[in-house]
């Protein structure tokens, strides 16, 4: 056994585990996590595809309720502000998605609010 | 036309078939996802095949393949969630992954930028969804539309608004997808053009010829990197979607 590190013996694979951990665990310590969604197209067509596809869905289910109740324009109309509020908490909800795959560097230089002095 | 952006998009009959009065002819489409499905199940078929202790190159890939999913389900949906749906996430991305690539190449096509194609795939998560979280929940999967602790009038409006941004879930995740790979196939195709027309102009244009060349080349990469991306992104949704079927009620 020239190599003091060869695993042997009943407990090998165990061993061998702990190694490969802790080179994986220094390797990630080492890179920082790199954002996956650096393709601003994606991101925009992300952002653009929520919004519009709730806005879309609350008007046609708005024009349903017309058609079914012939209450013809409210429920678009209803339909329409609902769901351009669903819209909203839509994004609200992608972007917080976003922040919690990459959060932010809890190291990163704080930014100072505007009625605060350096 | 050769220079047409549009043309890589067409649907021709490669074999000519009709039941019932229906047009079910082999097109390139099918090919294509034929290919799709055929290719992933071929690679992770090979890269298991020795299932040695310590893998080999193509097994460490496919185990790669398998771990990434893995890790991206288990971190949205849990153990629960794995133990349900992982065959179903695993061939969604690998699916996604293989046609994307596939499609990049010259001459070849690309089934994800028809929208009908997504569209069934985001359908197929979204009732997915509906029946294993009736299933599992019970009536329990409709508190999914009336999250708890706010006062009770509020309920007036959060109910509509939820249950417009649940449906609307199928819609931006299936756009998504056809989005991305139909506006980047197009972006490469017009630089692409660019060029011969240019290079026809004579010999300025000729050397004016090679900014939209590096331009494509630049898209190339971009599209490289989105077709991942995009699968990604489209497996990611369907992991958080189907936490929510499993998860509702603890809303």
């Amino acid at each position: 056994m020239a190599d003091p590190n060869k695993p042997h013996g009943p407990d090998a694979l165990d061993k061998l585990a702990a190694r490969v951990a802790e080179v994986k665990q220094g390797r990630e310590d080492r890179e920082p996590r790199v954002a996956i969604d650096r393709s601003g197209m994606s991101l925009g067509l992300r952002m653009a595809s929520e919004f519009a596809s709730a806005i879309l869905v609350g008007g046609l289910l708005g024009y349903g309720i017309d058609f079914l109740m012939k209450s013809t324009p409210w429920g678009l109309l209803l339909g329409l502000a609902l769901g351009f509020m669903a819209g909203t908490v839509n994004l609200v909800r992608a972007s917080r998605q976003m922040t919690a795959a990459h959060p932010v560097d809890p190291n990163a230089p704080r930014v100072l609010d505007d009625e605060e002095d350096a | 036309m050769a220079n047409d952006p549009m043309h890589q998009f067409q649907i021709a009959p490669m074999i000519p078939m009709e039941i019932a009065g229906y047009d079910v002819s082999f097109t390139n489409a099918s090919l294509f996802l034929v290919l799709g499905a055929a290719i992933p199940a071929a690679f992770m078929l090979f890269s298991s095949a020795k299932a040695a202790l310590v893998p080999g190159r193509v097994q460490t890939l496919g185990e790669g393949a398998y771990s990434f999913v893995h890790d991206m389900l288990h971190s949205s949906a849990g153990a629960d969630g794995v133990k349900k749906f992982f065959p179903m996430v695993l061939s969604l991305f690998l699916f996604i992954f293989t046609v994307n690539m596939v499609g990049l190449f010259a001459y070849n096509f690309t089934p994800t930028s028809q929208i009908i194609v997504t569209a069934m795939m985001a359908l197929l998560v979204f009732f997915t969804v509906i029946i294993v979280g009736f299933a599992k929940n019970g009536l329990g999967f409709l508190k999914l539309f009336a999250p708890s602790g706010i006062p009770w009038p509020l309920y007036l409006i959060v109910t509509p608004i939820e249950i417009i941004s649940f449906f609307s879930r199928p819609l931006s995740h299936a756009v998504r997808l056809w989005a991305n790979i139909l506006a980047g196939h197009i972006l490469v195709k017009v630089f692409a053009g660019f060029v011969p027309m240019m290079a026809e102009t004579g010999a300025v244009g000729t050397v004016g010829a090679i900014l939209p060349f590096v331009m494509t080349v630049a898209l190339y990469a971009l599209e490289t990197l989105v077709a991942f991306l995009q699968a990604y992104v489209f497996t990611m949704l369907t992991c958080i979607y189907l936490n929510d079927a499993l998860h509702a009620a603890d809303h």
